[in-house]
């Protein structure tokens, strides 16, 4: 599944409206928020599960 | 160009003993080095620590056109260019596609370049040079583009004193000087000057325009009255390009073969970990401030055309000058617009010559000794920056636009990289075909009348698609 985890930037897509909140439209909130989702699991993935992404035989 | 200079004569010596000190660490990396071998030359004997690494890394993969281009983009397209944000994070996730599988193949089998690799992992000449061929191909044009806005600040800063030749054989003199002393220890640590000069100019300059012309929010009615159109709603074809460019970028720049030499460089994995840990968190600290930094000026400074907005951050800097200090921080600009570009053309350069030394002469000179090769790929990098000089000078505007399809077609060696590492029964002849057919697809819509971008997406995209069905079909039926 982790080899998959590129998918996630599917979610950064921006799909909501751009009412204003803040100087900042409402779809760049969701796209960051999804970045940096996206970026929180890219460090779990070379923090916690790295080994689980070398291969078996070297 | 303007006659006036932007940078103060103090600005100017502190340039000046910045380009210095880099001579001066191009030495301390010819001290430093233990042996005459490419190992030793081009991955700096592969023991850098995380400090190193992750600037290196840094630097390198933030060039000029991060500073300058990102903030032109932001100025015309809003916040749509939060995409810049996201695809800079997206290339680490690029890197953890081969990466943890590449790196301990590469430090069993002493890897080198890109091409070591391919050629290991596939035993095919023909695809090797081909990889090695499109990659010498990128990075060139990488170079060129880096050569030529060199050029450029260089003249608009000093006011004309430096012209745009002098500027480019100026920097490229002292870039070549210090990359032949000492490969890539000098690289590598002159792009953590580079990587450190960023960052903090970045911060700095952050810190200055939200003081002086307010937040997003106090600025949200300028940005209604002067820059209406950047608020609009997003439309399937804004969609399309997004993913677009966030699929480009994602295959195309964390294979660039700068990256992957910097990934065999590290002295262990645990280095290399933490320095990808700290890549992902950059972007966040540097292309989303310039992103910001762009649409505020985009409210301010409106109408600007594409050369005007890309210097956009210096615009505004430079309405500032009245307030005291301001010349200083212009300063920190320019050193750091200096430093990205620098960064990225030596890294680009040493790859190219590893590329050549490692990949094409030694296969043709098998017997050349170690200290050989070094001093073949040391003549080969003043070569190679003589004829970029020589290019970025004089290379007619008409083909400009050939240098900007780099990563079109760089994208195309993605699948023989990540495909390779995974699938272990995976043919070259896969590998090549599809690599042929993904080519020749992006040539036909970039060369073509038909469209660059079809249904909204990149001819490289497309290309690619090509690309990953071709070795899916051949590798399929070839069973």
């Amino acid at each position: 599944m982790l080899k998959f985890s590129f998918l996630l930037l599917i979610l950064t897509i921006p799909f909501l409206n751009s009412d204003i909140y803040y100087g900042v439209p409402l779809w760049a909130y969701a796209s960051l928020g999804a970045t940096i989702l996206y970026a929180v699991i890219l460090v779990f993935i070379i923090e916690k599960k790295w080994h689980s992404l070398k291969d078996k035989h070297e | 160009m303007n006659n006036e200079a932007l940078l103060s004569t103090t600005g100017i010596w502190f340039l000046v003993a910045y380009l210095s000190s880099l001579i001066l660490i191009g030495f301390a990396g010819k001290i430093a080095s233990k042996e005459d071998t490419l190992k030793d030359f081009y991955l700096g004997g592969k023991g850098f620590g995380v400090g190193v690494l992750f600037l290196t890394m840094y630097a390198t993969q933030y060039s000029g056109n991060s500073l300058i281009g990102f903030a032109g983009s932001a100025y015309r397209n809003g916040w749509f260019f939060l995409v810049g944000v996201t695809f800079m994070i997206a290339i680490v996730g690029g890197y953890l596609l081969y990466a943890p599988k590449l790196y301990p193949i590469s430090k069993k089998h002493g890897f080198i370049t890109v091409g070591d690799y391919i050629s290991f992992r596939y035993n095919s000449t023909l695809l090797t040079y081909l990889v090695v061929g499109i990659s010498i191909f990128a990075l060139s044009n990488y170079m060129l583009t880096n050569l030529k806005a060199i050029g450029y600040i260089l003249e608009y800063v000093t006011g004309g004193a430096i012209d745009f030749m002098w500027g480019i054989i100026f920097m490229s003199i002292i870039m070549v000087i210090y990359e032949t002393l000492g490969g890539m220890r000098s690289v590598a640590w002159t792009d953590a000057i580079q990587g450190v000069l960023l960052f903090v100019g970045v911060i700095i300059i952050f810190s200055v325009i939200m003081i002086h012309y307010g937040s997003l929010e106090e600025n949200t009615t300028l940005f209604l009255q002067n820059q209406p159109q950047l608020f609009a709603d997003i439309t399937l074809t804004n969609q399309i390009t997004w993913l677009s460019i966030l699929i480009l970028i994602f295959f195309g720049i964390s294979v660039y073969p700068q990256a992957i030499q910097r990934i065999y460089s590290a002295k262990n994995e645990i280095t290399l970990r933490r320095s990808l840990s700290l890549m992902i968190i950059m972007p966040l600290l540097t292309t989303l401030p310039l992103v910001i930094i762009a649409i505020i000026g985009s409210a301010h400074f409106p109408g600007l055309d594409k050369t005007g907005s890309e210097g956009i951050v210096l615009l505004m800097l430079h309405k500032l000058t009245n307030i005291e200090g301001m010349s200083i921080v212009i300063t920190i600009f320019v050193a750091a617009a200096v430093a990205a570009i620098m960064s990225t053309v030596d890294s680009a350069m040493l790859a190219i010559a590893s590329l050549f030394t490692q990949d094409i002469y030694h296969k043709h000179h098998p017997k050349a000794s170690q200290k050989r090769l070094t001093y073949v790929g040391k003549i080969f990098s003043w070569f190679i920056m003589a004829f970029m000089v020589v290019l970025a000078i004089n290379l007619p505007s008409t083909i400009w636009w050939l240098i900007q399809i780099k990563l079109e077609i760089l994208v195309h060696i993605a699948p023989a990289i990540m495909l390779g590492v995974h699938f272990k029964k995976l043919s070259y002849k896969s590998i090549l075909y599809g690599l042929i057919v993904g080519v020749s697809f992006t040539l036909l819509f970039l060369l073509t009348p038909l469209p660059s971008k079809p249904f909204g997406f990149h001819a490289g995209v497309i290309g690619l698609l090509f690309n990953f069905l071709t070795i899916y079909l051949h590798n399929h039926f070839k069973k």
